[in-house]
């Protein structure tokens, strides 16, 4: 908590000494809240919503796309084989990549488009964490497997999909975190609305309050998500840690 | 002599250097077998490979529907040990039968979790998952440890009845005082490779008890 308080202090005070040496570039962090107050509640909280729904679906999709190849690479050894080499792939395309090539396909202010983005951006982190997690498993307890002899939906369910759990909770804490950082670039590229929607039109109007006010806004987000949310839902599962 | 079922002859194994060399033993129906050996002579090796876990270089291994207790527990922390006793019948979609579990001193633990329970209790909670399945021949690797004195009697008491009723038992151990007291035979193994040492009849046994 000190540390929190720490980071406050210098980073608070870094501004107001910035703010004060170039104040045509940077406002202060009084007239960054006065914009909260201007841009009135309702505009803020669609803004946030739009985000986190961008965000959250895309994280989704790509844990969805995970635990699919997961259980589809207990069926063949070749499609496992396949899935190391996407995910080597994956993490070589750029997230501008994505952005253009998705935006050329469902248009500039579909939702689809920034949730697809935001999917292939944190898919590598979680498909990295579920496969060499589940590989471990599976070699942890080929023993017990080998007696029991379950299905392959039964050791899914029963092995992999518990017992990767706390290693996929740590993957989505930084899955999550990249969701929010890229869902952010790709409303700035396409789509109505959303924070990254609004701060790049705050800087296109040149409203420097703007920008700062809906920069700190996803930082805040961010930081309250991870500690409040993902780092308690780490601890609770740490205990199936084998 | 009743059907062999653990037949294990000249077999070898290697990872980087040889573990076993030339074992060979047998299990036969109604019949409580001992395996002892010093540390590192490959006893939980010859498990393993009388499991289907590993493969064996050379040899022939026959084990006819074993179960196996292995020397280590491997219960699954996200289950409950009630769920990790039951593994197998849910499995095979049968009704789980809790006889051993009252016998074992279970019964006030099946809704705990194995990390919030001892080391004697999770090996007791093991026990009963290996005695849970359908099973021709008993394979125990190591089953006393961690277990109180009331435990060890009630599994040496399981055992004899196990053996009664028709089944095969082979019991690996270092507790030689419980083993002598409930094996029809046991077989030393020793040396590097491990090789078969010693046979010791019920005779030798009664006599070195």
């Amino acid at each position: 908590m000190r540390g929190w308080l720490y980071l406050f202090i210098f980073a608070l005070a870094s501004w107001l000494v910035l703010s004060h040496l170039y104040p045509a570039l940077i406002p202060t962090p009084a007239e960054t809240l006065a914009f909260y107050s201007k841009a009135g509640l309702s505009s803020l909280l669609h803004s946030i919503l739009l985000t986190l729904y961008h965000s959250a679906s895309g994280f989704l999709v790509a844990f969805t796309l995970t635990g699919l190849s997961i259980l589809l690479s207990l069926y063949s050894h070749e499609f496992r084989e396949f899935l190391n080499s996407l995910n080597v792939f994956l993490q070589s395309v750029s997230v501008l990549v994505w952005t253009i090539v998705f935006i050329m396909l469902f248009g500039v202010t579909s939702s689809l488009a920034t949730i697809l983005v935001t999917a292939m951006a944190s898919l590598p982190a979680l498909l990295s964490a579920g496969i060499s997690a589940s590989e471990k498993l599976v070699t942890r307890y080929r023993p017990l497997i080998v007696l029991l002899k379950p299905s392959r939906l039964e050791l899914y369910g029963h092995f992999i999909v518990p017992g990767t759990l706390p290693e996929m909770v740590s993957a989505s804490r930084v899955a999550l975190g990249i969701a929010l950082r890229i869902s952010v670039v790709a409303e700035a590229f396409g789509s109505a609305g959303g924070i990254g929607y609004q701060l790049v039109y705050s800087y296109d109007l040149g409203i420097k309050e703007g920008v700062f006010a809906w920069a700190l806004l996803l930082i805040v987000i961010m930081i309250v998500i991870d500690q409040l949310f993902l780092r308690g839902l780490e601890e609770w599962v740490r205990s199936w840690y084998w | 002599m009743g059907e062999k079922l653990v037949l294990v002859k000249n077999l070898r194994k290697s990872f980087n250097e040889p573990i076993l060399g030339g074992v060979s033993l047998e299990v036969n129906r109604g019949e409580v077998v001992g395996l002892i050996g010093p540390n590192g002579t490959g006893k939980s090796t010859l498990v393993k490979i009388l499991a289907g876990v590993e493969e064996p270089d050379s040899g022939e291994v026959l084990v006819r529907k074993p179960s196996v207790l292995y020397q280590e527990d491997y219960l699954l922390p996200w289950k409950r040990l009630r769920e990790n006793i039951c593994l197998w019948s849910k499995f095979r979609g049968k009704k789980c039968d809790l006889k051993y579990v009252e016998r074992l001193g279970l019964e006030n633990y099946l809704n705990l979790y194995p990390k919030q329970v001892s080391g004697g209790t999770r090996r007791k909670a093991a026990i009963a998952r290996a005695l849970n399945m359908d099973f021709d021949v008993l394979i125990l690797d190591e089953p006393f440890t961690g277990l109180d004195s009331r435990s060890k009697e009630e599994l040496l008491s399981i055992v004899k009845e196990l053996a009664t009723s028709g089944k095969g038992v082979l019991v690996v151990s270092h507790q030689l005082e419980e083993l002598f007291k409930v094996a029809d035979r046991v077989y030393l193994i020793g040396g590097r490779p491990a090789k078969m040492r010693r046979v010791l009849g019920r005779e030798e046994l009664e006599g070195a008890l």
